[in-house]
């Protein structure tokens, strides 16, 4: 009996939720613009429900023009048929939604263009793709620029490079251009189009007009927008159109829903088909990106299974970092992991902050403090130590190349560590420290910053190296081609490049020094044409060099408050180093197609820092104190699959000098390294080429390149078996001598198990490893030997190599 | 007032003066010499690298033997051929390596002496005498290929009516002029178009259903049509054509893209094709056997000719390899290397000791076939040669990318070259007699020109019309005509009714004038004789008193 009343008030709930009220209406795009015969737009309409979840409703809502003179409605698009305004109304479930229209000179004709209407064409149809006609070479002496970089040359080779054989005049339908595409005649790339598809139709169309060239000044796309900008889908196989409309250089808008390339990052959970339908699949999120021209914009996906049971938790945030990171968890329905507990937040801060273990005494006063602030007192602790400085100098120092080789004395080079170490110590707020490296002149060895110019001496090189390093984008691919997947174009290339094409460089006095300055000439020329491009910011307006040192120019406007880039790329990197993956991964490669898995904390952090005046020693703070650092690494049914949204901790193997330096401080042994005294740490080694068999083997940074990727963290069996049996373990645990000392303190095994514990992994042996460990013990005649082997055991755990 | 003897003697002295200075010039006109003034020359820029104990790529300088011998390279000088000496190509910068090399370019009077100085024949001291010159392009011209028995071949009654009618012709694809007639035929879409060239007439169309041809050529004897084309990436194949009666001989071939190269021998009984397949195939006529296959090629074949001895097989390919074969087998006879773009076009000179390739480097390069080696190279067309075609006498006709048809002597230098066409020339032909030359571009037109002048002679359409329409424009032209005369007749007749009315009233007045004066003559004549009377008896009455 209440069986069935169980299952008919189950009925009666799943219905309710099918039929969930519809908290909003969006009919996309909201406001049209319809000018010539040729256009018309695409019409999608989205109900988004009280919680957020979002649902195509075109084929179902009721769509209705105020002034049908004005246009028709026919398959969920609009087409022109009168000049005049009116609005497009869309009813569903309640809720209506308008859109503008607007139509002007409708009966006028658009002549067909080469770069408005084939090249298009030649990018949805895959023509000009990497793999296909778009490479080095073409295919079989057929060649067409990258992804359409080069429409002159396209012209050229496609009208009159075989001038007897790709097109044909007197009968256009006969062009190999048209019979290969259709799949009228064999083509290794298959049948992209049908003949009676509209793309087919527009070659025919450019044909019949006699191939022609365009005009000087045709209109350039400025902008695509894709919509709907987020989606928010239930249960696998649900879809959603996408449309994208594109703006032109003379104000004209156009639909290239037809023409757009689309894709997604994320088949897993949502793949999109060529003509931009979403289909859901997996949970997960996705970025569904179309393509148009030499933009590329996107709409962030989410994915969730259908009959999911989620309650938002109500423990309040610590500090904003937890608001946004919560937000985007709530979005994803996650629940995240706990909150860590005393002795794993210790260890865990200890070494992302200062990069050592925390002492026995450390670890006894932070179990001991009762204050209810212990952890902030413990992070303001471990922030005012050099040991912090000494750790972001190093960071930095991997990603300026610091490192001695033919070009760079070793002399220079350390000079140049230790003022980066200085500027840190020392507080300089990170702009200005960016600002005198891009802006630096004279000596290296009197003006250390002026080695960033020594170690890198190509032009193209250190552009691609200032883009990468401090604002976290990945221009390289554009200089041969426009970037496939990024809004860079070689225009953008090359006059960014421009700005590091007037470096002087000369001997000093002493031949080890380099003098660099600004030489006042030197131009920068596109591959294409060869013209002089001027100096323009990446992502920005051109630049006014006149009479200035252009890279001071540079470095004004990256370091200017107000810059987009700067700011949130250098926060990215903190934030990865606290988490092991950054909102952007991997942090140096920012593009429109790998998005941020949390834009709005991004754009937050790099709000913070140049708040902070870009002292990033308070953006650590504030990532330390949150809720969303100190959540254990354990993870829980909801969160499993999650890696990108932060809902549990991450397990991450501490970095080579790092862990050489835990290592020599458990063992207290002391290392000796070039320049360096004996005692100090492997973090504090200035030079790059200064190295030994345990760091590289630990995957220290060659720093040969500024990619973030050059520090390795991957396991290799060398790794193991250096711990093993290499003499990094083995011999600082028979040099430190710190068994018989302690030995010879009348401290008795079970006494000395528990200090190997608390300094090899902050935490006391539990029962039954304590209960294991004494059993070995017993009937030892020499305790020295079995403690140092546990000891050795220790530091052959992975609890004790990685950080958890 | 006569000049004084002083003076006189004066003049006299100073024209002495003056003549022996001409004389002394015109004796003293330096010969330039490598002792006096290219030694120097060769010291301060070359010698360094270039002496006999250093002798970089084994070239030595400072000696006038070894300056002759050449390097590793081959000779460095071409005594009289200053665009032909490498030394002058690498100084100039026109070629690589720029010499001398990471140093700017030596002085351009410098560099003009040595032009000067290998244009003179590149002569060692004063002592020296200009070496006779090698056997070059510039050979008298006896024809290799003998005019065959009989009438011109012509076509006889051949139907007009087009395969295929376009509003728009496409690029020219093909062009032959007939060896021994003047007859001329334009490939078109699906048909090969025949027109007249001394009258320019439109002779007959030969339908190639099969596509579009690329390739035409005439047999040696002119009685035979060779069109090789088809369906691009469809299908290829080459067609004979009796010239006189129009009739499809017999097909060949079986390629899996369009034919673009192919040629009949001279004694009909071997055709060669190829085209994007990489592999020239040559074929028995008598039974369509595959003779030989040659798959030396790395491109697209863009050119297939026999020689005119029909000994040699020529082929070259859009890589810019070229090779000589033994015609009717695969064995290699001279691979021809120099060309680094494509190969678009080749000539047999008609006594098949040189051939001619034309290449998208621009320039058209001349082979010997007693070695195989390079005769010639002229920069012909700038951006691109396209086409290139022999004419009997030796002369030859040249097209590019840079819109010219050029017309040169069989030395290499340049005759003419016609008014710029409107888009690039793309083949180019000569009549039978040298006298007019063809060209077609990539925009359909086809031009007949004297060879004289260059004036352009007419027109051809690559697309004539049909039956139908040219019945209709000619009915329309003679009803408008007749409706003319017709016209004038009635205003000759209405002039003829004005002016024998004129006519009859000229005559009315005449003889109306005439009487009247006859009238008066009478009466004057009436009046003197009274008066005479009068005066008569007046006398006799005053004698009577």
């Amino acid at each position: 009996m209440s069986q069935s009343i169980l299952a008919s008030f189950l009925f009666l709930a799943v219905a309710a939720s099918a039929h969930a009220a519809t908290a909003r209406l969006d009919i996309y795009p909201n406001d049209v613009q319809l000018r010539t015969n040729f256009a018309r737009q695409r019409m999608v309409v989205v109900a988004t429900r009280p919680d957020g979840v979002t649902e195509d409703v075109t084929a179902k809502a009721k769509i209705s023009l105020a002034d049908g003179r004005i246009a028709r409605i026919e398959n969920s698009t609009v087409y022109p048929t009168a000049d005049g305004q009116t609005k497009l109304q869309a009813q569903y479930d309640g809720q209506t939604a308008m859109t503008n229209m607007d139509v002007q000179n409708f009966a006028a004709a658009r002549p067909i263009g080469f770069r408005t209407d084939v090249m298009p064409v030649f990018m949805r149809a895959g023509c000009n793709t990497g793999a296909c006609h778009g490479s080095a070479r073409g295919k079989d002496g057929f060649r067409l620029s990258l992804f359409g970089f080069d429409p002159e040359g396209d012209h050229f080779r496609l009208t009159r490079e075989l001038g007897y054989r790709r097109i044909n005049l007197a009968q256009p339908e006969e062009s190999l251009l048209v019979q290969k595409s259709i799949g009228a005649v064999p083509h290794t790339g298959g049948k992209r189009f049908d003949a009676t598809s509209e793309y087919a139709k527009t070659l025919l169309d450019w044909l019949q007009a006699g191939a022609p060239n365009d005009a000087s000044n045709v209109p350039t796309v400025e902008s695509v927008d894709i919509f709907p900008r987020e989606l928010l889908l239930e249960g696998a196989g649900v879809k959603q159109q996408m449309i994208a409309r594109a703006h032109y250089s003379d104000g004209s808008q156009r639909d290239v829903t037809n023409l757009a390339v689309f894709y997604s990052n994320n088949d897993n959970s949502a793949a999109v088909s060529p003509d931009g339908v979403v289909t859901a699949a997996n949970r997960g999120e996705a970025f569904i990106l179309a393509r148009f021209n030499t933009k590329t914009v996107g709409s962030q996906a989410l994915v969730l299974p259908a009959g999911l049971n989620y309650a938002p938790p109500t423990v309040p945030p610590a500090n904003y970092i937890d608001e946004l990171v919560n937000a985007k968890l709530q979005k994803l329905r996650i629940l995240p992991s706990d909150i860590c507990s005393d002795s794993v937040f210790l260890r865990r801060a200890t070494i992302d902050i200062t990069g050592v273990l925390p002492s026995d005494e450390e670890y006894r006063g932070f179990l001991d403090d009762k204050a209810a602030d212990k952890r902030a007192k413990l992070v303001d602790r471990l922030l005012s130590q050099k040991a912090f400085a000494e750790i972001w100098a190093m960071k930095w120092a991997e990603l300026l190349k610091v490192k001695s080789n033919l070009q760079a004395s070793y002399k220079s080079i350390y000079l140049y560590a230790n003022w980066l170490t200085e500027q840190i110590a020392n507080n300089v707020p990170l702009n200005q420290i960016v600002r005198q490296l891009l802006a630096s002149r004279g000596g290296t060895f009197s003006t250390p910053p002026t080695n960033f110019y020594q170690v890198e001496n190509d032009t193209l090189k250190t552009s691609e190296n200032v883009a990468q390093v401090f604002m976290g984008v990945r221009v390289q691919c554009a200089q041969c081609h426009n970037h496939p997947f990024d809004r860079w174009t070689m225009d953008d290339y090359y006059s960014f490049a421009a700005f590091f094409s007037q470096i002087g460089r000369k001997e000093g006095e002493d031949y080890r020094e380099t003098i660099v300055f600004n030489s006042g000439g030197g131009e920068v020329n596109h591959p294409i044409g060869g013209r002089a491009m001027p100096p323009k910011f990446l992502g920005g307006a051109m630049a006014d060099c006149n009479g200035k040192d252009r890279r001071q120019v540079l470095a004004d406007w990256l370091t200017a408050p107000d810059n987009p880039f700067f700011a949130p790329s250098v926060a990215n990197r903190v934030w990865a180093h606290f988490f092991g993956v950054g909102i952007v991964e991997p942090v140096d490669d920012i593009r429109v197609s790998n998005p941020a898995s949390n834009p709005e904390l991004l754009q937050r952090l790099g709000r913070k820092l140049v708040e902070y005046n870009y002292d990033f020693k308070r953006l650590v703070r504030d990532i330390c104190l949150s809720q969303t650092y100190q959540r254990v690494t354990q993870t829980t049914a909801s969160n499993e699959a999650d890696q990108r949204n932060f809902a549990h901790g991450r397990v991450r193997r501490i970095q080579a000098e790092m862990l050489r330096d835990c290592v020599s401080e458990v063992t207290e042994t002391k290392d000796k390294f070039r320049g360096l005294p004996l005692g100090a740490r492997a973090v504090q080694i200035a030079d790059g080429s200064t190295s030994d068999y345990f760091l590289e083997t630990f995957g220290r940074s060659p720093r040969e390149t500024v990619c973030a990727c050059d520090v390795r963290s991957e396991p290799t069996l060398s790794q193991a078996l250096h711990l093993l049996n290499g003499d990094t373990v083995q011999a600082k645990i028979r040099d430190g001598h710190l068994v018989p000392r302690l030995l010879a303190e009348k401290k008795s095994p079970e006494e000395i198990v528990k200090i190997l514990y608390v300094r090899t992994l902050s935490r006391d042996p539990d029962a039954a490893e304590l209960a294991a460990l004494k059993k070995m013990l017993e009937g030892q005649p020499k305790p020295v030997e079995a403690l140092e082997d546990i000891f050795w055991g220790l530091l052959n755990s992975r609890e004790f190599c990685f950080n958890h | 007032m006569r000049p004084s003897p002083r003076t006189l003697l004066l003049i006299v002295l100073a024209s002495t003066v003056a003549l022996q200075a001409a004389a002394l010039q015109a004796a003293d006109a330096p010969k330039i010499t490598y002792t006096e003034h290219i030694q120097p020359i060769l010291r301060e820029h070359c010698f360094a690298c270039h002496n006999q104990g250093k002798a970089t790529n084994d070239l030595a300088l400072d000696s006038y033997e070894r300056l002759r011998k050449g390097g590793a390279s081959g000779p460095s000088v071409a005594p009289g051929d200053p665009d032909n000496s490498y030394m002058l190509s690498l100084i100039t910068h026109k070629d690589q390596p720029n010499m001398p090399p990471n140093s700017g370019k030596i002085a351009d009077a410098k560099i003009e002496l040595l032009r000067k100085w290998i244009s003179a024949g590149a002569l060692k001291d004063s002592g020296s005498k200009v070496e006779a010159k090698k056997p070059s392009l510039n050979l008298a011209m006896k024809s290799g290929a003998a005019r065959p028995e009989g009438p011109p071949p012509m076509p006889e009654h051949l139907c007009r009516q087009p395969a295929v009618y376009t509003p728009r012709p496409a690029a020219i694809t093909a062009l032959a002029a007939s060896p021994w007639a003047p007859l001329v035929a334009i490939a078109g879409q699906r048909q090969i178009v025949l027109y007249n060239t001394d009258s320019s007439e439109l002779v007959g169309v030969l339908p190639f259903p099969e596509g579009i041809p690329y390739v035409l050529r005439f047999s040696r004897s002119g009685k035979l049509l060779l069109a090789g084309g088809g369906k691009a990436a469809s299908r290829g194949l080459a067609v004979v054509y009796e010239v006189r009666t129009g009739k499809r001989l017999f097909q060949i071939g079986d390629e899996l893209d369009a034919v673009l190269a192919a040629d009949i021998n001279a004694s009909q009984t071997l055709v060669a094709l190829g085209g994007p397949q990489k592999v020239v195939r040559v074929y028995n006529v008598a039974d369509g056997s595959l003779a030989a296959e040659i798959r030396k090629h790395t491109d697209w074949i863009t050119a297939v000719e026999f020689s005119p001895d029909g000994v040699l097989l020529a082929t070259a390919d859009r890589a810019g390899g070229a090779g000589v074969w033994e015609a009717g087998t695969d064995r290699e006879f001279y691979m021809l290397e120099g060309h680094k773009m494509a190969v678009t076009a080749m000539s047999w000179r008609d006594d098949s000791n040189v051939l001619a390739t034309a290449s998208e480097d621009g320039a058209v390069c001349f082979w010997g076939m007693e070695n195989g080696q390079k005769i010639k190279n002229i920069n012909a067309h700038p951006g691109g040669a396209s086409t290139i075609q022999f004419l009997h006498d030796g002369r030859f006709v040249t097209g590019g990318r840079d819109r010219l048809l050029k017309l040169w002597s069989p030395d290499g230098g340049q005759i003419r070259a016609l008014e710029p066409f409107g888009e690039l020339v793309l083949k180019v032909a000569a009549t039978h007699d040298g006298q007019k030359l063809l060209g077609g571009d990539w925009s359909g037109e086809v031009r007949l020109a004297s060879a004289d002048n260059g004036k352009i002679l007419s027109r051809l359409a690559a697309n004539p019309p049909t039956l139908e329409t040219t019945l209709q424009s000619a009915q329309a032209a003679a009803a408008q005509t007749k409706a003319a005369a017709e016209q004038l007749a009635k205003e000759s007749a209405a002039a003829q009714a004005q002016f024998d009315a004129a006519q009859k009233l000229l005559n009315d007045k005449r003889q109306a004038a005439k009487t009247a004066a006859d009238a008066a003559t009478a009466a004057a004549q009436s009046a003197a004789r009274a008066a005479a009377e009068k005066m008569e008896f007046d006398k006799s009455q005053a004698k009577a008193k």
